[in-house]
């Protein structure tokens, strides 16, 4: 898996520095939360979800889990009955699972929505893209977060 | 965003506001203290809403949103933030489309 091993090569680097104090090495994602669990099964109500026309970015190093870059593109043809109607963004390990949630108006073409999240630790953000005809397309990025978020004053 | 564009352009938006965003999340558990975030934020173009994002306390302080917009005729842009105290926040701009 090339992305994975680019990944590590940054965390080797990161570790070499002696004057950064590391964590963990052991930063990989912990499995979903059941909270993240239960948000996705009340989204999915039992249907497949297809991978391909949604792509979810995010920081794939984030020094602070206050402010991740996040980046979702939709392949969007106009006016077709299967146009994205609404995505959801959803974490694996926040203490609430729904990010965001995007309505988009029909006929708007390909879209692209940038935007800044909060990540308490390394994990995984999902971006699910409900379309008009009521098929899901999902995409999923994974982040390393080096110091946490949510709480307040932090 | 640019005041202009020609017709069928799709234009980038870049949208941010200050704001603290408090999650009432703290070291005793989530969800404990008050929570005040913009929960709403709206767009809309030639009267028609174009997109609407349900905010959570997932969202980083000082809100910040880029999307895109097809251009069809010239008219006002319409942004709307709406937060926990029931504060609104409207801003318009003018788009010029040739």
């Amino acid at each position: 898996m090339p992305p994975m091993m680019r990944r590590r090569s940054v965390l080797f680097g990161i570790a070499a520095s002696p004057a950064i104090p590391y964590p963990s090495l052991a930063q990989t994602s912990a499995p979903p939360s059941t909270l993240f669990t239960v948000a996705l099964a009340e989204l999915t109500k039992g249907r497949e979800i297809k991978s391909g026309r949604i792509r979810l970015e995010t920081s794939p190093l984030a020094e602070s889990g206050s402010s991740v870059e996040c980046k979702i593109t939709v392949e969007n043809a106009l006016a077709t009955p299967d146009q994205v109607q609404t995505i959801h963004l959803l974490s694996e390990q926040n203490p609430i699972p729904t990010i965001a949630r995007f309505h988009i108006a029909p006929d708007t073409g390909d879209v692209v929505i940038e935007t800044s999240i909060r990540l308490r630790t390394t994990q995984r953000v999902h971006a699910i893209a409900q379309m008009a005809d009521g098929a899901l397309y999902a995409d999923k990025s994974e982040s390393v977060v080096l110091l946490a978020a949510c709480l307040d004053a932090g | 965003m640019p005041a202009t564009a020609q017709a069928g352009e799709t234009i980038k938006i870049r949208t941010a506001i200050q704001h603290p965003m408090i999650t009432g999340h703290t070291d005793a558990g989530p969800n404990v203290a008050p929570r005040k975030i913009i929960h709403t934020f709206a767009v809309a173009y030639l009267d028609a809403e174009v997109l609407r994002i349900d905010v959570a306390p997932g969202i980083a302080a000082n809100p910040f949103f880029a999307f895109n917009l097809r251009a069809r005729s010239s008219g006002d842009v319409v942004f709307t933030w709406i937060d926990d105290t029931g504060e609104v926040i409207v801003e318009t701009r003018q788009l010029t489309v040739t």
